[in-house]
């Protein structure tokens, strides 16, 4: 078995979309054209003879560029984004390394402003779509949500009276609410993200109550069984804050414990808010070792984990919503494409470029600024991203973190470039084994 | 038999016999391990709400 993540890879571009592929860990050398997608095994033969038929190969192989996504083929289908409301600031929890430093009296969402805010989502996706088939709104944790679950039921309800069915989506911290409250969630078929960070030691070490003591493993684990005994999928998110190798398996071994959990996310701790408090290591060693101890979990159970981050099989002119458009609405109504970015922001060196409208604004969901950003953040005008063999998987990294957690590009590019590069492609070159060969003769 | 060009269109794992490389898409890739169920063409997913775009 080809190992999951080569950390010896050597990657050279030979030409605008061709690659050449080597690592003496697995003794192979591959080519790979970022524009059709393929991977191509070279066959042993001496570096003189190999170049020969490279040389050859890329004058001669036909190349079907194969689709990508780009925010302008977005507008085009007339898509509109999701609606990510923050009902809150608040939290129940205090959160060792919380990005946005929330905290139990923070302030909430009104519910007139809420209603307000769906009133115009509606009439802009009826806008731009000509109906309301997409009414997708996520009820979005940091502040948490259910702090504001009358909130919720009064939106739901609003939109039931208006004959009009929305698909609905839930991040939580999952230690409030009561059995009847959770089951009204699940009854209004609900996709469920619950942010928990893994066994008892490490979520009561992380994931802490604000105003006391006790343990938020045991809601957590409680609500979790509770789920897993109705026939529905939740997806976890971990914040990971301890990235060798057993803390990871520890990490993605507990949830596989509860049967409800279908899909399991690991995101690697910001350093930011109060996070910044826990960098004792650099940026560099901590992106290389939580990739790859990360790697080893994507490669065995792929579908389980999902993310942003990792997607060798897809292409795509951007990381995230933030590039197409999001529509993350703050608990003071201003609208900022990544949910890690609210209105405490604004006077930050990137938090005017996220911010930006309020829903006040005459065209609040899709202003010039959103434009702006997504044209400046698309791959085709980052110029690191050019010449990058992942390019249209990794769609320019974590735009957020990029932007606020490290110094330069040269830095980001060291921690999380390169060991993105060396995960997607392990992963394809790992999995090649597994496509049925045939053999046909010319 | 068929044409050069029929079989670099073709979406299966070519042997090319002249050069020896053999060639697959990610498609394929993916489709070979069930990973294809989360490959989402529109470029609208997300880490934490898990969105899923087919």
């Amino acid at each position: 078995m080809a190992p999951h993540y080569l950390a010896d890879l050597v990657v050279t571009n030979l030409s605008e979309a061709w690659y050449l592929l080597e690592s003496r860990e697995i003794n192979s050398r591959y080519l790979y054209n970022k524009e059709s997608c393929e991977l191509g095994l070279l066959p042993p033969l001496p570096d003189h003879q190999l170049q020969h038929t490279i040389a050859n190969l890329l004058k001669t192989k036909k190349i079907i560029v194969k689709p990508s996504s780009s925010p302008e083929k977005y507008l085009e289908r007339k898509e509109t984004p999701r609606l990510m409301l923050f009902l809150t600031a608040a939290c129940n929890l205090k959160c060792v390394y919380c990005h946005c430093s929330s905290k139990a009296e923070k302030a909430h969402m009104s519910e007139d402003c809420a209603l307000n805010i769906v009133q115009r989502y509606i009439r802009h996706v009826k806008e731009v779509t000509g109906n309301t088939d997409k009414i997708e709104i996520t009820f979005m944790g940091g502040g948490e949500p259910l702090l504001r679950i009358n909130t919720i039921k009064k939106i739901i309800g609003y939109l039931e009276e208006m004959g009009i069915h929305g698909e609905y989506v839930l991040v939580t911290n999952a230690t409030l609410g009561s059995d009847r409250d959770w089951e009204w969630i699940v009854s209004k078929g609900f996709r469920i993200t619950i942010s928990a960070d893994g066994p008892p030691n490490v979520q009561n070490r992380q994931r802490v109550f604000a105003n006391g003591s006790r343990r938020t493993s045991d809601y957590i684990e409680r609500r979790l069984l509770h789920l897993s005994s109705f026939a529905i999928d939740i997806n976890i998110r971990s914040t990971v804050m301890e990235v060798s190798a057993e803390s990871i398996n520890s990490i993605c071994g507990y949830f596989q414990g509860f049967s409800c959990v279908k899909t399991h996310h690991l995101e690697p701790v910001s350093f930011a808010g109060r996070g910044n408090a826990y960098k004792n290591v650099s940026e560099e060693e901590f992106y290389r070792q939580f990739f790859s101890n990360y790697s080893r979990h994507l490669y065995e159970n792929p579908q389980r984990f999902k993310s942003a981050w990792f997607k060798p099989f897809k292409k795509s002119q951007g990381f995230c919503g933030a590039v197409y458009f999001n529509t993350v609405i703050t608990h003071d109504g201003f609208i900022s494409l990544c949910s890690e970015v609210d209105s405490s922001s604004m006077s930050s060196t990137y938090g005017d470029k996220y911010i930006v409208s309020h829903i006040q604004d005459d065209n609040p969901f899709l202003p010039k600024k959103s434009i702006d950003f997504s044209e400046n953040n698309s791959i085709e005008n980052i110029p690191e991203c050019r010449s990058c063999i992942i390019s249209y998987k990794c769609g320019g990294g974590c735009y957020i973190k990029r932007d606020r957690d490290f110094k330069d590009n040269d830095q980001f590019y060291n921690a999380f470039c390169k060991n993105a590069v060396m995960l997607n492609m392990s992963y394809l070159i790992g999995s090649i084994k597994n496509v049925n060969q045939q053999s046909v003769p010319i | 038999m068929q044409t050069a060009q029929q079989l670099n269109e073709a979406p299966l794992v070519l042997d090319c016999n002249h050069c020896g490389v053999i060639f697959c898409s990610e498609d394929d890739i993916a489709a070979s391990i069930g990973a294809n169920e989360w490959v989402m063409p529109c470029g609208h997913d997300c880490c934490t709400c898990d969105r899923e775009c087919k």
